[in-house]
């Protein structure tokens, strides 16, 4: 009966986060990010929406190697009056780009709801399903975190990712990163699932993520190539079980993935393989830097930046599990995953579009809650997650009040968190009852975390977008 | 194909101000651009700059139509608002005029009640 409660009040939890993550992802979604600092949302919609109704795939490419282009004036969202450099977009088709998943999705819903001309795809009508598929993220990371690290870094993992303002304003754009995200989480918790049980399904069912999730981009191989480094990390060197595994696998995936090349040949062969070389011969524009740029400068746009402390205490527990030499197996497939997405990232290069950096946050997020709830539970690198959620809770409360509104507690500040540390540094926390006391001011902390990344969500309005987020 | 492209929003929000909005910021495409403005009888003015080649019907009245179709109001208000329309420095009167093809670089600009001081 009581195992029973207690199974009853975790699944609620779980639901409660969601609800949270819905939310937070919905509030103002039409107006935050502004529509239209990024047209390829537009442009993912219009294919899907001209793909049903027309059959021709329609779209705004950036790659040269189409032969029809079209300039026109198409005032979505009055986009000729907010964020318009003044050129008109380039109208591309049969558009090859991407494949079309994401366009018959946010296109496809768009159509249900009565929209039949470009312009009335506003942002309002196309984001609806991208929340809800970031939502479903939030569930799948969930998933993954209880499934393998226990129910308390799942709760800690779900409120960071739901919550962490540059995910949730990410998490409202059109972007096939956001499609990808869920696949690549099930493709996770998949394999994680078959080196546990060993059963084929799980296998079968890691297919089928990674084969949908490259039908929303071809970075989504970032999922086959995570099943191959997990497999070959897990077959212990026996090359003959890997083998029998990865091509099973494959079995599954490829002729998904593949579907992209049937309905690319479809509008002709020629033009999707000069598509698809134009695409692969784009600008390098992450340039030598870019894994520099990835740690240290969040991007939602191209050039709009939102710092985020968590992500980037996300990577310093991520270097710091690389280093662990005795890492559990499951905090081993998180590291296995990122790097799978890590050579993805600097292989297809182009501009550096925040977008293109989304698939680490989660990932991130998870190592993060794994190491904040090692250190609440098991007492482990207490100091250095004490380092990090005050790094994060520090930087959260600099964004809600300026350095002169901070004054009147900055006393508070210093001698608490001075205090903190010493405590810490000399060991004092061995004591029973300060080591309970600090573990009750770490999920202060993180709960005050949590208040303060909503709160500053609430703060983010069209003017403040404007004059606070460069 | 082109009707999905082109064809007017349901839900957009339409004006009958014709000085309220205009097209933000200059094309890159430089010599094959013209101008569209509009001179309101309360001193409010707006100007845009469009490229040629995004524009089908290349006379004036076509540049017009589209111009209406992008701001969101109805073409007839530049008549029944009594708007005087200049093609560069020449005003134009006549359907003929407005069959002209526009000219590179030229400006078409319309005033409120414009009284010719001649």
């Amino acid at each position: 009966m009581k195992i029973r409660l207690l199974k009853i009040t975790k699944i609620i939890i779980f639901f409660l986060i969601l609800i949270i993550a819905l939310l937070v992802r919905k509030r103002k979604y039409a107006e935050i990010p502004i529509p239209g600092q990024s047209v390829d949302e537009y442009s993912y919609a219009w294919v899907g929406l001209s793909l049903i109704e027309s059959g021709m795939p329609i779209g705004i490419s950036g790659i040269d190697g189409y032969k029809n282009r079209l300039p026109r004036y198409i005032n979505v969202d009055r986009f000729f009056q907010t964020v318009s450099s003044g050129d008109p977009l380039i109208i591309n088709y049969p558009w090859m780009d991407h494949p079309p998943l994401l366009g018959l999705i946010t296109g496809g819903f768009a159509f249900l709801n009565g929209t039949r001309v470009f312009e009335d795809a506003t942002s309002y009508v196309i984001r609806k399903p991208i929340i809800v598929i970031s939502t479903l993220s939030v569930a799948l990371l969930m998933i993954f975190c209880w499934i393998n690290f226990g129910f308390l870094s799942s709760v800690i993992g779900g409120l960071i990712y739901s919550t962490t303002p540059l995910v949730v304003l990410s998490s409202r754009m059109i972007q096939a990163e956001n499609g990808i995200i869920p696949c690549f989480l099930a493709c996770m918790i998949c394999i994680s699932l078959y080196m546990r049980s060993k059963k084929d399904v799980w296998l079968i069912l890691a297919g089928f993520s990674a084969g949908v999730a490259s039908l929303f981009k071809l970075t989504g191989f970032t999922c086959h190539l995570f099943v191959l480094l997990a497999l070959l990390n897990n077959s212990k060197r026996n090359g003959k079980l890997f083998l029998k595994d990865f091509i099973f696998f494959l079995a599954i995936s490829l002729p998904i993935s593949f579907l992209f090349v049937i309905y690319g040949s479809v509008y002709g062969i020629n033009n999707f393989i000069q598509i698809f070389f134009s695409n692969y011969n784009r600008f390098y524009g992450i340039g030598p830097n870019s894994i520099i740029e990835l740690i240290r400068n969040q991007r939602l746009t191209q050039h709009k930046y939102l710092p985020e402390i968590s992500i980037i205490s996300g990577w310093l527990v991520f270097f710091g599990y690389v280093f662990n030499k005795e890492k559990n197996r499951y905090v081993n497939l998180v590291i296995l995953g990122n790097f799978s997405y890590l050579i993805i990232y600097i292989f297809f290069g182009s501009q550096p579009y925040g977008w293109y950096s989304f698939p680490f946050w989660p990932l991130l997020s998870i190592l993060l809650s794994v190491f904040i709830s090692d250190g609440l539970s098991k007492n482990k690198n207490i100091i250095a997650v004490f380092f990090s959620l005050i790094l994060i809770f520090g930087t959260n409360i600099s964004r809600l009040i300026g350095i002169f509104d901070f004054q009147p507690y900055a006393n508070i500040w210093r001698f608490s968190i001075s205090v903190l540390f010493f405590i810490l540094v000399s060991k004092l926390n061995n004591k029973k009852y300060i080591n309970f006391a600090s573990k009750l001011l770490l999920v202060l902390i993180l709960m005050a975390i949590i208040y303060t990344n909503i709160s500053y969500l609430n703060m983010i309005n069209i003017d403040y977008w404007w004059q606070n987020i460069s | 194909m082109n009707s999905i492209i082109m064809g007017k929003s349901m839900h957009r929000d339409v004006t009958t101000d014709l000085c309220k909005y205009h097209v933000l910021g200059d094309p890159k495409d430089e010599p094959n651009y013209v101008k569209v403005g509009f001179v309101c009888e309360n001193g409010n003015e707006v100007i845009s700059t469009l490229v040629m080649s995004a524009i089908e019907d290349k006379t004036i009245k076509g540049l017009l139509n589209e111009y209406a179709r992008i701001i969101g109001f109805d073409p007839k208000l530049i008549d029944e608002n009594n708007f005087t329309c200049f093609n560069d420095d020449k005003v134009m009167y006549s359907e003929d005029d407005y069959k002209e093809i526009v000219r590179a670089t030229s400006t078409i600009r319309c005033i409120q009640n414009y009284k010719d001081e001649d």
